[in-house]
Parts: structure tokens; sequence; C-alpha cells
């Protein structure tokens, strides 16, 4: 079953279309980048799911359950971009209030536990307005997760945090990996290849790609193929036995490799390998290269 | 219920974090030692001043009595008092939406009017600790330079004056409830206060609740305003409650 379910979902703001036509599913305990430009309709998206305005159209499903403003789902927890916190309490105070509202047990062990994965055991009597952005975020997750959700909405969790803070945050999404299904948006699309199982990248509120990171990397594999040689003399004595010349467009002296470029893919590759068995050079890797996450969005949403 | 309880906690902790309660509590009592002084100084100064201006200006100004300070006490805690209400509330609903914490709240399965609710308790809470505070204060130093404790009509009057604040916290959530900003919400509070306070000049101003105040003083010397004073109390608190329910149905959050 799937843990999030968009079925043709449309959404609009007076007359202007925010979310067209939306349909993907997201299994559970994966975790989903969800890509797309300022104002694709990513946020849109996060308050459809947990219930905060209702679609024009189309059906969200939460683990099986129909939802909308009138039927939330208990089982998805949503951080916003931005989160704000009552400044004047203390961590433990303010996780505290959370489990009450959640009418959780065992408070005190479940504060503890959830401050130690954030790494913010040492901050439990600090006030929250004295924490820096990352430590916000970090107690915004702890806030989210301390009641067990089964899904949990991440809106560009990292966007106001620096290099230290973002690494903080996606070691935490790394160790909540197979815990709970996380759907988090961003535009920094090397975040979405540190952590994500599947991506999602919207534009005016159309999917345009959805898949694994490998198999939407796969599908925009290039006619280029790398090959490392295990040395210099492999390589030169290749470039030298290999006939099609202009195959040939580019070669990285200290990397020993050398890129090749063919409309016809298989061909090139039978005449590589060819030349490796005649001429009997080890090689120590062969690619065919695929552009980075970076690369697809500006292809596709950029342009 | 429970939901009820846990924010109700929580509103009081940031009144009193905040230091809400301690800025309200110093306004109210400092207006319960001002008004007992005013009115005993005030015939004095009038005297010392009309002697300047001649002898038969002296003679007007009659002893300052008990009455005089619960004038000065109800006039001061309806204007000073409920300007100070209105500026440390007025911000706590509207913050709450703008900032997206009431989106927090929701998430965590809260409903709306329970939010609505711990907001107006708590305030009622701490307004009427502050109150009953403030009015041991003014009585005890009104026995201090008067040598009285109450009048007949003492408690009908701080009942009176209680209710007007308890409708001035409802009208501020209200504003605080429906408005863009803090600000805004302050202002639409002081206008509509104020507005209702300028339609006392019309027959129908006296149905409205700014007309309790003028009541709570005129039954010290006129004991028929009584029946009218209960009336306009039951207006009151009826217009409170309508206050209330528009901030539950037009309370939204930022989207």
């Amino acid at each position: 079953m799937a843990a999030i379910k968009l079925t043709n979902v449309t959404k609009k703001y007076d007359k202007k279309t925010v979310i067209d036509d939306l349909s993907f599913e997201i299994s559970e305990h994966s975790i989903c980048g969800f890509l797309g430009l300022n104002g694709a309709g990513k946020t849109t998206t996060f308050k459809l799911l947990n219930g905060l305005i209702d679609s024009n159209g189309g059906e969200i499903e939460i683990l099986g359950e129909k939802i909308s403003s009138r039927n939330q789902s208990k089982d998805i927890k949503f951080l916003q971009d931005v989160p704000e916190f009552y400044n004047y309490m203390t961590a433990y105070e303010y996780l505290k209030f959370i489990c009450n509202l959640n009418n959780l047990t065992d408070i005190d062990k479940k504060i503890c536990e959830t401050l130690e994965l954030v790494g913010l055991a040492e901050a439990v009597n600090k006030r929250i307005g004295k924490f820096s952005r990352g430590m916000k975020q970090r107690i915004g997750i702890a806030s989210n997760i301390i009641s067990g959700p089964k899904i949990l909405l991440l809106d560009e969790p990292v966007s106001a945090l620096d290099p230290m803070g973002r690494k903080e945050v996606f070691d935490l999404l790394g160790k909540l990996r197979g815990k709970m299904t996380i759907l988090f948006s961003t535009h920094i699309i090397d975040d979405i290849e540190k952590v994500s199982d599947q991506v999602i990248i919207i534009d005016h509120g159309k999917k345009i790609i959805d898949g694994t990171v490998s198999e939407v990397k796969n599908m925009f594999l290039t006619n280029i193929v790398e090959v490392d040689f295990i040395n210099k003399e492999d390589a030169e004595n290749f470039s030298v036995a290999f006939k099609d010349k202009s195959a040939c467009v580019d070669s990285n002296t200290q990397k020993n490799s050398l890129r090749f470029k063919s409309d016809d893919m298989e061909k090139l590759q039978k005449g590589i390998f060819s030349v490796l068995n005649k001429e009997k050079i080890t090689i120590s890797s062969f690619n065919i290269i695929a552009p980075t996450l970076e690369e697809i969005f500006i292809m596709e949403v950029v342009k | 219920m429970r939901q009820f309880m846990i924010l109700l906690r929580k509103d009081l902790l940031e009144i009193f974090r905040t230091k809400k309660f301690l800025i309200i509590l110093s306004v109210f009592i400092v207006m319960a030692l001002l008004s007992p002084i005013t009115a005993y100084i005030m015939p004095d100064l009038f005297n010392s001043l009309g002697e300047e201006l001649g002898e038969e200006f002296a003679m007007l100004m009659p002893d300052a009595t008990i009455v005089d300070s619960y004038l000065q006490f109800v006039s001061n805690i309806s204007q000073i008092g409920m300007f100070t209400i209105v500026m440390c509330f007025g911000g706590s609903i509207v913050k709450e939406r703008k900032k997206g914490l009431y989106v927090t709240l929701k998430n965590n399965g809260v409903k709306k009017h329970w939010f609505i609710f711990s907001k107006l308790k708590s305030q009622f809470i701490v307004v009427t600790i502050i109150y009953v505070l403030a009015v041991l204060v003014f009585i005890g130093y009104n026995y201090i330079l008067f040598n009285e404790f109450v009048t007949t009509y003492s408690l009908l009057s701080f009942t009176a004056l209680y209710v007007f604040l308890l409708f001035v916290i409802c009208v501020t959530n209200f504003f605080s409830s429906v408005s863009r900003g803090a600000i805004m919400s302050i202002i639409l509070t002081l206008v509509t206060i104020f507005g209702m306070a300028l339609l006392d000049l019309f027959a129908f101003g006296r149905y409205l609740p700014n007309f309790l105040l003028s009541l709570s003083l005129r039954i010290f010397s006129d004991d028929s305003y009584i029946e009218l004073l209960y009336r306009n109390i039951v207006l009151t608190l009826l217009i409170s409650t309508i206050f209330v329910l528009a901030s539950i149905r037009f309370c939204r959050h930022k989207e």
C-alpha cells in the first residue's frame, strides 16, 4: 500500500491553477525528494496532504484513507519551511506540550530519546528563543516525530541553513530512514541525491519526473561513454589503436580517462571492447555518462 | 476538554513568561493607589488654585468623599487599564496565526474553539486575579485616606467594571482572530470601544457595554439605576458572547 497517493489533484486560488492534475504515489518507509522552482506548487501540495486546505478536484489518500480539511490524517505531521515556536518555552517544555496534545504516555522517556536522536540532548533546558536556526529545525523535526507519525512532511527543511546545519538535518533524515515515510521539498538538487529513494519534480503544479534517483538518471542517459584506464600508457595505446578518432571527444590525463561520443551507442561500445581485447588493455571503469539531477532539472524545468 | 486544559496551561505560562502579567498588574496597582490619592487631594488642589483666583472659587470645592475615589478608579481602570489589556492581548491570537503556530497546533489535533477558549480563559484568569488585587489595594487605601471601607453599592460597582473588562477581552480577541497583524488588531479594538463610548450620546447607547461605566457610578447617588445596571450587565455578557462566537467562526490560519 502506498503511504501517499494523489490522483488527478487540482488546486486553484481564484482563477490561478497552482496544482494541475497532479498524480503520484510514495511507498511506505521511503524518503522522497520533492523538487521544483519557487512557486511550482510544493508547499500547496504539502498543505493539501496535511488537510490544511482542500483541493478543487481529485483524490488524496494517506495510507489508503481519503483525506480533506474535514478529515485530516493523524498519521501525518507537517513541518513548515521556517518553523516558529513558543520562544519562551524550553526544548523540554515544548516537547512535553506536544506530547500532552497527542495524549502520549511515558513522556519523559520519549523526550529524552527524541532529543538524543536529533542531537539536542544538551539543550533540553535551554529556551527555544536562544536556539540557532539549525537547532530550531531539529527541534521542529523532534516535535513532529515524537508522536511516532507514519508520514513526515518537511517543507524546505534546509533552505535557511548553513552547510553545517544542512548536514545535521540530512544526517537526521538518514537516521529516520525505514522508520517513517518522509516527503521533503527542496530546490537544492544535491540534497535529493544525498538521501532520497524517490524523486518527484514538479513545475507549474504539474508532475514532470517521477522515479528513483537512478531511474531518473537512466531516463536521461547521454550518448557519451567514459573509459578509465589503469595508467597513462594504456590510455595512449588505446587512443592509437582505436580507429574511430572522431568518436573520441575528450581526454583527462590526470584521471587517465577518455570520453567517446556516438549516435550509435551499440557500435561504439562494441568497437571499444574489441580494441581492449585486441590490445590486452585493462580498464578500471566503463561508464555511460548519466547527467546529474541538477542537469536533468535544468533540462526539463528551467530549459 | 483535555486539549483545553493543556492549551490553558500554555497560555498562562506565556502571559507570565512574557511579563504581560507583571505589566498589567503594575498598571492596575498604580491606578488603585493613584485613584484615592487623586480624589483626596483634588479639592485641596482646586481650593489652592481658587484662592489665587478669588475667595468665591475656593468655596466651590467640597471635601472629597469615597464616591469621588470610586469615580477616579472606574475612569482610570476603564481607560488606562483597558488600554493596557488591549496592548498586551491584542496580538495573542494574530501572532500565532501569522507565525504558523496555529497550524502546528492544528497539526497536533487542536480544535479551533479550544484554541480561542484557552486564550480567553487565560486572559480572564489573569485579569480577574489582577483586578481583585487592585480592588483590595483600592479599598485598603480608601480606608487609610477616607476612613471608610466600602459604600452600599461598592460590590455592584466593582462587578460592573469587571464585566466591562471581560467585554474588552472578548473584543480584543475577536479582532486578534480576524486581523492581519497585531497593530491592526489593537487599532480596530480601540476604535470599536471608543466608538461605542461615543454612541452613549444617542438613546440606543444606553444598551451598549460602555454605559455600564456610567451606571456603576450613578448607583451611588440614585439607586433607581440598579435595575438598569443589572440589565446592562446581562446585555454586555450577551454581546461578549457574540464576539466570542464570531472569533471562532472567523478565525483562520495563514494559508
